[in-house]
């Protein structure tokens, strides 16, 4: 645990004096963000979208990150959650129907089965079911699988208790799991 | 086995999966809660980056941000550095010469100032 977060900061230390390799943190962090942000958001279009987003802001940003109040992980994924709780902000508001989600509809009644791999059907279905749970539920669930981080670390982003994401987590997956073993049937 | 020994059974396993630690005492657990435990490492495994169309083009464009940040950063330390620049060309032997330009001039001024009334004397003995 110490190890790691001794590399995050070395690697801060190194963005910070020279701002070119800020790319070894996209490739270190992509797939975490990436996931948190999928975990979060239904539609492919708009996770590529704000996956960009959080890395661009990051980059403009990096002289303000101070390696003292937080981990570099930590840091990056605040910005994601602010910007993707923007995102739903502005779609509750405008109350926008994104082109992707209708492709995904007919994608979804028109395409036979067996065209699609397991795999991949299985991850949408989970993407699918995710978006019946409450907006809560999913960012701790997103922040615990898709960003992989611990109880600990979700509990001092979020201002809850280490106890507090433990209930939550227990009762997203079993819903979850519940709701997928309800389509299987 | 009550209901808040699972929870807390359910937590432990939920960091384990987390930290990948071996050893997860599956057989002893109730059929539920291993269900889920197999979910949940199930969910962790989940990679939905591979397909991302736009992780290479993202990067590119990092690269070239990241690139003109760094470029901007060096321009501006070399405006802050041109005037410190000019200060520290004047050499001692230049010094040393504008000093003992002043120092003759001083002299000079004084020598005129000190020779007027020595000459106002002497015209007033021939008179």
């Amino acid at each position: 645990m110490k190890k790691t977060e001794w590399v995050v900061l070395e690697d801060e230390r190194i963005a910070e004096a020279n701002a070119e390799p800020f790319v070894i943190l996209y490739d270190r962090y992509f797939n975490r963000i990436y996931n948190y942000v999928r975990y979060r958001c239904f539609d492919a279009v708009s996770a590529d979208d704000l996956t960009a987003q959080v890395f661009l802001k990051a980059l403009i940003n990096i002289k303000k990150y101070d390696p003292k109040k937080a981990p570099f992980d930590a840091w990056l994924f605040s910005i994601a959650r602010n910007l993707i709780n923007d995102f739903y902000r502005s779609k509750k508001k405008y109350n926008l129907v994104n082109i992707d989600d209708v492709e995904h509809i007919l994608v979804r009644s028109n395409r036979p089965l067996e065209e699609i791999s397991e795999n991949k059907d299985e991850k949408y279905r989970l993407l699918n079911k995710l978006e019946t749970l409450s907006p809560r539920h999913r960012d701790i669930i997103a922040l615990k699988f898709g960003a992989g981080m611990t109880n600990r670390k979700i509990a001092r982003l979020t201002g809850l208790t280490e106890q507090n994401v433990g209930v939550i987590l227990h009762r997203g997956v079993k819903k979850l799991r519940k709701l997928m073993e309800e389509e299987e049937r | 086995m009550t209901n808040h020994d699972n929870r807390t059974i359910f937590y432990y396993l939920l960091d384990v999966i987390t930290h990948r630690k071996q050893g997860i005492p599956n057989e002893t657990l109730p059929d539920d809660i291993k269900e889920s435990i197999n979910f949940a490492v199930w969910m962790q495994n989940l990679d939905f980056s591979e397909d991302s169309s736009i992780k290479a083009s993202l990067r590119t464009h990092l690269q070239k941000q990241t690139e003109l940040l760094s470029n901007a950063g060096k321009i501006k330390l070399s405006e802050g550095e041109h005037p410190q620049k000019k200060g520290t060309r004047l050499s001692i032997g230049a010094l040393i010469s504008i000093l003992a330009g002043g120092i003759s001039i001083i002299i000079a001024t004084i020598l005129i100032v000190f020779q007027k009334p020595k000459k106002e004397v002497s015209d007033k003995q021939t008179a």
